[in-house]
């Protein structure tokens, strides 16, 4: 692949990021009261929102688009849509779940744009290289490096695939808003994570009997 | 679900059948399962091992995004530049390098607008 692909780099120290589970109510409520103020108007309220949540976006991005340089663009693009329609905003549910379908849509539109363009990066039968060491997964459970790989793993699916199962899995988007989001059916899009998560589960969990480089083999 | 091609006793191809038949049900996340499946499940070790492996999967899924370590340097700025060129300001964000330069550009461009239309004129005058 001629571009160059950043990967996410996973931290196990949770005091560096303290991430979306630990943060306190309080902080949803000073959300929640940014999000108001800026629908009002108020930029500088907006600034506020993006200043805590673009790192979110981003690692959302990374993880849709696996380009660093197309992720920056996406985030950028899809808060200029959220500053447009932010006086749509229902409140109904968190803002950045708001903005992670936003993303999710955006990242949805590069990268059918940008496939335009790469015919390489869309193929779905892309090789499965297994660069995993050697490790005990029973000992390594739930470890960073457990981690790591399948990061790796997801990585290495085909973005069709990837952007329904981050966004179901990582990001817990519903399956109608995913649907939503990329343009297709709710059927497909569970007919895509359930084929997206057996495809993980081969690699980073493999069966006895399995290939772990994702190669499956059929009796008959 | 992958079979092993070396197993052969029927019975055991039997199940694995089954296994592939509800490998969509291992799968789902609503952790419902249908009867058939469920009486599957409940004599097949592998299918029980497969919806462990699941969960696991789904619940160190679900902390991935809490562990990431992004480098983000300038998209903050970059995003909030690209505000202030939405909101048609020019940005206080830009350096004054790139500001002089733009407004630099802008009177170039009505300078030549203005010399067009006054040579326009003064062909039409001559003409």
């Amino acid at each position: 692949m001629a571009q160059q692909r950043r990967r996410l780099r996973i931290v196990t120290d949770s005091t560096r990021n303290p991430g979306r589970s630990q943060r306190s109510k309080s902080s949803e409520t000073d959300m929640a009261a940014l999000v108001d103020r800026a629908a009002d108007g108020e930029r500088e309220a907006f600034d506020e929102l993006v200043r805590l949540t673009h790192r979110d976006a981003f690692g959302l991005a990374l993880r849709l688009t696996g380009n660093e340089e197309d992720a920056r663009d996406v985030v950028q693009d899809a808060y200029l849509r959220a500053y447009r329609s932010i006086g749509r905003f229902r409140g109904d549910a968190r803002f950045s779940t708001w903005l992670y379908r936003i993303v999710a849509n955006t990242s949805s539109t590069h990268l059918t744009k940008r496939s335009r363009h790469r015919h390489d990066e869309l193929v779905d039968d892309t090789q499965i290289v297994d660069q995993r060491p050697d490790i005990d997964p029973v000992v390594a459970a739930e470890t960073g490096e457990l981690r790591n790989e399948l990061d790796a793993a997801i990585r290495d699916l085909p973005p069709r695939l990837r952007a329904v199962v981050v966004l179901r899995d990582v990001y817990d988007l519903s399956h109608d808003a995913i649907a939503d989001e990329l343009g297709i059916s709710v059927s497909a899009a569970k007919v895509r994570l359930h084929r997206a998560r057996r495809r993980l589960r081969e690699q980073v969990f493999p069966l006895p009997g399995e290939n772990p480089t994702g190669a499956t083999i059929h009796a008959r | 679900m992958p079979v092993d091609p070396t197993i052969d006793d029927p019975e055991q191809v039997t199940l694995l059948d089954q296994c592939a038949r509800f490998a969509d049900e291992l799968a789902a996340d609503d952790g419902v399962l249908s009867s058939d499946a469920a009486a599957h499940v409940a004599q097949c070790l592998r299918c029980q091992a497969e919806i462990a492996n699941f969960k696991r999967m789904r619940r160190m899924m679900r902390s991935l995004a809490d562990h990431d370590d992004v480098e983000v340097s300038g998209l903050e700025h970059r995003i909030l530049v690209a505000l202030d060129a939405a909101d048609g300001t020019l940005s206080a964000r830009v350096p004054a390098v790139t500001a002089a330069a733009t407004i630099g550009g802008v009177a170039a461009a009505a300078g030549v607008i203005a010399l067009a239309i006054r040579h326009h004129r003064v062909v039409r005058l001559a003409g």
